[in-house]
């Protein structure tokens, strides 16, 4: 494979000759693996290689960006780039200052994933599968294994030179059964930053999941209206991570008045209670680095604090633009892309509550957990949970359908009127935003409790 | 492409060498005007081999490492599915005229005119509305060769334009949007807006919608977008014969009220 380090010493040179208000360089080696199930049938198995770079430009406001995976004719690259920016800046730069950083990041992992024979992996595999399929009436089955490991190179022309490796494991299973046309399914999702063994030893939960989805098929629907609803920490944490933490992103929000001022630091969007925290500062989770991919130290930003508005997330122009800090919060999916506004790790901060107190004076309510799927639109979010169970009179009570939860965030934000001690981060998620996804996130949250809560149903 | 074609088939019974390369420049609005422009090359090397009758697959995007490329598909026939098919002998295929050449030609200069010509067509309707939009051209490079001696490639171009608008009133958001892709150069701005500037006709009456149960009507887009995803996958072949399809045993039966 192309030494990527020679390359990254060339262009640290080549890029000081051009004249442009700031260039970047990214370079990048990675290594995947996958391995699929559909049914008792491994589907598809598979490894590749990749070698890349990218090369961004800032002449007065206007960005040029090149990505490239043949490491030939790098002048010819940086000279498009420049070109290109030039053809768009019509304004002046802006950038947070951030003091130039020469580091080499040594990897968190003991063991490089990709260096686990795929035979050892496919063997855990097939453990779980056979679990799946020992579940009486279930009908099949979908499991999907993925694992990856990348080095990157950072360079700029302020004199940055940061070299970073990660490794990354997603395992999503679901287990489908099926009696007189009625079908349903229930999922786990997994993941963990390149440690191989977070992902050893599920057969019991794997077990519960498949017994789960049997149990459906006899659980009645819930009746459609507004309910108290109790979330698991997957689902609060799926739900901060949507439909809170998007609108923090300030891409999406520094060029655009109004919607400065629905987010406008200081303003209450919650009780006193409520922490919304976002840190890729936290180590060993999916989400966690300690330079973002425009070379700046990782941060731990409170977005809501005491249930006000302090906080948001920046890439070194948005926070320029806004007169903010830099949060280190512009991240790339790989060398194809330039950097934008993400999140990370994302969390509401645990409170004081156990689980019993938070259900206890509840008299008909719903207890939603885990994710299955659901979209966001603005303001607006559709969430369906993985699993779902009546509480009555203070109690868990029967097991329902799987529910769709609606409603506005602003509103159901305020609604949140308890916070549970016990949070917990889901590190199975991954993240969608500019056609860059499934970026590695996590997300996690105490359980919480939300008034009026409207539940989709019969 | 030769190359790593005879090294897979000293390891393998047959092998399938597929290579794509593709390069893209996308000129960028946001808030309403140019804010980047961007070119992406790539080139992606697939192997495909059948190795004592199973299947194994690697990629690179490096067409010299192909002792790494050969050794990781032949790791993954080990578990791979059996190949129940034989790849293709050489074939003549009718020639289809898929490239315009036009695409590629087309200058960044138009392109930022043409978004511009775009956004304005929205602004001038909608003057406190905000927009990102795009206008791209691809060109794709495709070959594909095997170890029976089939072979097949092609070369083809994209076009595409969108825009993205978000409208916002107190805390309310409206976001309206439109795309359009073809394989010659999109010069009708006109035909991409009019659709953007009839969602923000229709959204300046609002309703507001009570919760309970209530009959919908579903605009063609509706369907596709809301509906359609759920039946492909029951009607997903795949699907019926694994039995995880709710409709998969109901053939000649009404299964949805007429």
């Amino acid at each position: 494979m192309t030494d990527i380090q020679a390359v990254g010493r060339q262009l640290a040179e080549a890029i000081k000759g051009y004249s442009a208000d700031y260039i970047e360089a990214r370079l990048e080696e990675s290594q995947k693996s996958h391995i699929t199930y559909r049914g008792r049938e491994l589907e598809s198995v598979g490894q590749s290689t990749a070698v890349g770079g990218n090369i961004r430009a800032l002449v007065k406001g206007g960005w040029g960006f090149v990505s490239f995976n043949r490491l030939s004719d790098l002048p010819g690259r940086i000279e498009l780039a420049v070109k290109q920016a030039m053809l768009v800046g019509r304004e002046e730069s802006k950038l947070a200052p951030v003091e130039p950083i020469v580091d080499i990041v040594s990897p968190e992992i003991d063991k490089n994933p990709l260096a686990i024979p795929l035979s050892e992996k496919k063997q855990l595999l097939d453990e779980y599968n056979d679990i799946i399929w020992r579940t009486p009436k279930l009908q099949t089955s979908v499991i999907g294994y993925a694992d990856s490991h990348k080095k990157t190179i950072f360079l700029n022309s302020s004199g940055s030179y940061i070299q970073q490796e990660r490794a990354d494991i997603t395992l999503r299973l679901s287990a489908v059964a099926a009696e007189d046309g009625e079908v349903q399914q229930v999922g786990l999702s997994l993941g963990s930053r390149g440690n191989f063994s977070s992902i050893r030893g599920l057969h019991q939960p794997v077990e519960e999941m498949a017994r789960h989805a049997v149990e459906l098929l006899s659980a009645p629907q819930v009746k459609g209206r507004e309910y108290t609803v109790v979330l698991d920490p997957v689902l609060a944490g799926v739900f901060v991570h949507e439909a809170f933490g998007h609108l923090s992103e300030s891409d999406f929000v520094y060029e655009n008045d109004r919607l400065r001022q629905i987010m406008v630091l200081g303003k209450k969007f919650g009780s006193r209670e409520l922490n919304i925290v976002d840190s890729a500062a936290l180590p060993g989770l999916r989400g966690s680095y300690k330079y973002d991919d425009e070379g700046v130290p990782a941060t731990k930003t409170y977005l809501i604090r005491e249930g006000k508005l302090v906080g948001r997330l920046h890439s070194r122009e948005t926070a320029a633009k806004m007169n903010e800090a830099p949060t280190g919060n512009a991240r790339a999916i790989n060398y194809h892309f330039p950097p934008i506004v993400r999140m990370t790790n994302t969390y509401i901060e645990p409170g004081s509550a156990s689980f019993d107190e938070i259900i206890a004076d509840i008299k008909e309510g719903v207890y939603a957990k885990n994710w299955f799927g659901g979209t966001t639109s603005m303001e607006m979010f559709t969430f369906s949970a993985g699993e779902a169970y009546m509480i009555r009179n203070g109690k868990l009570a029967e097991a329902l359908r799987p529910v769709v939860l609606t409603g506005n965030v602003f509103t159901t934000l305020n609604n949140i009127d308890a916070i549970g001690n016990d949070l917990e981060m889901n590190q199975g998620g991954g993240c969608g935003k500019g056609g860059q996804m499934p970026l590695p996130v996590s997300n996690g949250s105490p359980h919480i409790r939300i008034r009026q809560c409207l539940v989709g149903g019969r | 492409m030769e190359n790593i074609l005879a090294q897979a088939k000293k390891v393998a019974e047959e092998a399938e060498v597929f290579l794509v390369s593709a390069e893209e420049t996308t000129v960028q609005f946001e808030a309403n005007r140019l804010k980047h422009i961007q070119t992406k090359q790539s080139t992606h090397l697939a192997l495909r081999i059948v190795k004592e009758g199973r299947l194994g697959y690697a990629t690179t995007t490096e067409p010299g490492d192909t002792h790494s490329l050969v050794d990781n598909a032949a790791e993954t026939a080990q578990f791979g599915m059996r190949a129940k098919f034989e790849l293709p002998s050489p074939t003549t295929y009718p020639h289809i005229d898929i490239f315009d050449p036009a695409v590629e030609s087309s200058s960044i200069g138009k392109m930022s005119q043409l978004g511009e010509e775009l956004i304005a067509l929205i602004t001038e309707h909608t003057p406190d509305i905000i927009c990102e939009a795009m206008v791209a051209k691809e060109i794709i490079s495709l070959r594909i060769i095997n170890s029976r001696g089939g072979q097949a490639s092609y070369r083809k171009g994209i076009f595409s334009l969108g825009i993205m608008g978000s409208l916002i009133r107190g805390t309310d958001m409206l976001f309206v949007g439109e795309s359009q892709s073809s394989g010659h150069p999109l010069t009708q701005p006109r035909e991409v807006a009019k659709v953007v500037l009839k969602q923000l006709e229709l959204a300046k009456n609002q309703a507001s919608v009570p919760t309970r149960q209530l009959p919908a009507i579903f605009t063609p887009r509706g369907v596709a977008s809301a509906l359609i995803p759920s039946l492909m996958i029951a009607f997903n072949g795949k699907t019926v014969l694994e039995g995880a399809s709710p409709i998969g045993n109901r053939l000649g039966q009404p299964v949805f009220d007429p």
